[in-house]
């Protein structure tokens, strides 16, 4: 909760910055962005590669447990689908790709303004900001009334650290395996699927 | 699209290998949060830059909420049915 909070001053302190129109918008440049976002995969896959529990999972893999973050990638993205007739300045490319962002702020929004320009990446900053903010707050809802299952679905790809131990509460220890495989599986998902929606 | 798998797969090798090595884990660790910090920050300033954006700031939040809204339902929903069919035995044990 209190890093999600970080995240969104730091966003509205840029916002503030760029607002300025000063020296500061020479971060803006797009080649700026692409290599801070190469920076944070390398490091987002030292995170997954060192992960003893990552090659654990591996090990115990079955088919029901691939089946997880298989349904919630395609209910993300379907959802966010579903919910684009709704605005006129969103096409169904669009919302599928920010859909596809399973929750990843940083990686999604980034790749998505990369290929999209500011404003499809601003929603997907906010759009993949509140999953993560929505699963903290409701995530002990969901289990109660949605089964097991359903905190690990709203938390999607969000950052392992921030919602996993929200989950583990919520719907208990046996989960936690599920969880990470999940959340692994959707993270690497979102850079490979979000620019396939938006090459079509 | 290949640079970002490129990056990402050099990184779970170079985890792999260092994954006994403590205090390069720890590092990194930290320096993801600040990569993340650092390119929200980046965001924000291309955002405040642009002024079509920003006259629209409004309707793309509530545009997002929905959205987000949208994708949680979307897979509360298909998780649910794999719940129903494939998951529902071991609590019924």
């Amino acid at each position: 909760m209190k890093n999600s909070l970080i995240i969104i001053i730091i966003f509205f302190t840029g916002i503030f910055l760029g607002m300025q129109q000063s020296i500061f918008l020479v971060f803006s440049r797009v080649d700026m962005i692409l290599y801070s976002l190469y920076g944070l995969l390398f490091l987002v896959g030292i995170d997954i590669g060192s992960n003893p529990s990552a090659w654990l999972t591996l090990k115990t893999l079955n088919v029901r447990i691939v089946l997880v973050p298989l349904s919630i990638a395609a209910g993300s993205i379907l959802g966010a689908g579903v919910i684009a007739p709704l605005f006129a300045n969103f096409t169904a490319q669009d919302a599928l790709a920010v859909g596809a962002g399973f929750g990843y702020y940083s990686l999604s929004s980034i790749i998505i303004t990369q290929i999209k320009g500011d404003a499809l990446g601003v929603i997907a900053l906010l759009a993949n900001l509140s999953r993560e903010v929505l699963t903290l707050l409701l995530a002990p809802l969901l289990a109660r009334i949605f089964g097991k299952l359903a905190p690990i679905a709203a938390a999607g790809a969000t950052y392992i650290d921030t919602t996993l131990p929200v989950i583990v509460r919520a719907s208990g220890k046996d989960y936690a395996i599920i969880a990470f495989f999940s959340g692994i599986v959707l993270t690497i998902l979102v850079p490979l699927v979000v620019p396939l929606i938006l090459s079509f | 699209m290949w640079m970002i798998f490129l990056f990402l797969l050099t990184g779970v090798i170079i985890g792999f290998l260092f994954r006994n090595k403590h205090n390069v884990l720890k590092t990194a660790a930290k320096t993801t949060s600040w990569a993340v910090f650092l390119l929200v920050l980046f965001l924000g300033i291309s955002v405040g830059g642009n002024k079509n954006v920003m006259s629209t700031i409004g309707v793309l939040g509530w545009q997002a909420l929905i959205t987000s809204v949208g994708s949680i339902a979307g897979s509360l929903l298909l998780s649910g049915i794999v719940y129903f069919f494939f998951f529902r035995d071991i609590h019924e044990k």
